[in-house]
């Protein structure tokens, strides 16, 4: 099986601001607006309230709902959204931070070069608040996609197993709750290939910090 | 660590809560609350279905769901982890956040990207949802009286 590689893109970004005053006469209201991507794409959200349904597609638009009254579309700014809800821009947490670490066929140990990555990626882990890390492994296109599905996952579960006997992992440990191993199989080559192709590109294990 | 290990291998059936998510930046009150009862959320701390995360007036929080969503919550703010699913493999799931009052900003994630429709965001008189191909529109609000 071969998959076509997945172009990144970063997700919707939208604020829902919701207003309900329990026990008070002033009827609930919901405000959302669209917030613009980091890397500029056009994304919509869908405002559904009391059968009514509003389209949210150009960056600030926004559709406010009151109960018992029809629903008001307009624009906003960014100053003035900024202004208005401070806190949910100034706890935005950092960008995730990917690592590349690349398998020899039937290597069971890492190389220098992969452990200096996997010391890079603790590293900044160790410096980031409530950090996670997902260790993602990934296969060529030789053989079943089932049994590339169960080989990408046993690479990323030996990279996560090697990270918690690590040396420095044990001097500034991260709770290895925080820390999991998936396995994406080939569905997203590194160097797109027809099936059954030998790619050492495509065998590899990615670290995401966030 | 050890000794949790071993007094959860003799617990039948196994309780453990799956992790949702991981609390990422706290500032002032935040609390949450589940069915074991109420607690100060931390950063690190996992977030799973059914929690509610609530802040006080000076408070806030940001958490990133396993498929990436990001949640920044501001003050005054009830929110509820309604539905959560994810499949690391195939990146299919879903996420249903339940706003009951306050502030939400969210960026979604990997869910979003490969199923806008299976994500949403209710509160009580409206239904967020992400566009993208078949997005099904949900005739039913929560709408209170």
């Amino acid at each position: 099986m071969m998959y076509t590689p997945q172009k990144a893109a970063s997700g919707v970004v939208f604020a829902v601001l919701c207003l309900t005053l329990a026990g008070c006469a002033t009827p609930p209201s919901t405000g959302v607006v669209l917030l613009p991507q980091d890397d500029g794409t056009p994304s919509a959200v869908r405002v559904v309230s009391a059968g009514e349904t509003q389209k949210l597609a150009q960056p600030y638009a926004r559709a406010t709902a009151v109960q018992g009254s029809a629903m008001a579309a307009d624009v906003t700014s960014a100053a003035a959204v900024e202004k208005a809800y401070p806190e949910v821009f100034a706890l935005r947490p950092a960008k995730p931070q990917r690592f590349v670490i690349y398998f020899e066929a039937g290597a069971t140990e890492l190389n220098p070069q992969a452990q200096q990555t996997l010391r890079e990626a603790l590293t900044l882990a160790q410096s980031r608040p409530g950090a996670d890390m997902v260790i993602t492994g990934h296969s060529d296109t030789v053989g079943e996609s089932a049994e590339n599905d169960a080989l990408s996952l046993h690479r990323a579960e030996q990279v996560r197993e090697l990270l918690l006997q690590s040396e420095l992992f044990k001097q500034q440990p991260l709770p290895a709750e925080r820390i999991e191993a998936a396995g994406r199989g080939e569905r997203e080559l590194a160097t797109p290939t027809a099936d059954n192709v030998a790619e050492p590109s495509n065998r590899r294990v990615e670290i995401l910090v966030r | 660590m050890i000794a949790l290990c071993a007094l959860t291998a003799h617990a039948q059936p196994k309780t453990e809560v799956a992790r949702a998510g991981t609390v990422k930046l706290v500032k002032g009150m935040v609390q949450v609350e589940n069915a074991q009862g109420s607690k100060a959320l931390l950063s690190g701390d996992a977030v799973s279905v059914a929690d509610v995360v609530a802040t006080g007036a000076d408070g806030a929080a940001s958490l990133v769901l396993r498929d990436g969503s990001t949640l920044m919550v501001g003050p005054n703010s009830r929110l509820e982890l309604k539905s959560f699913a994810f499949d690391s493999t195939t990146q299919d799931g879903n996420v249903l956040v339940n706003l009951l009052r306050g502030t939400l900003r969210m960026i979604t994630g990997l869910i979003g990207k490969n199923h806008p429709e299976s994500v949403e965001i209710h509160t009580p008189t409206t239904i967020v949802g992400v566009l993208g191909t078949d997005f099904i529109v949900q005739a039913e609000g929560e709408v209170k009286p």
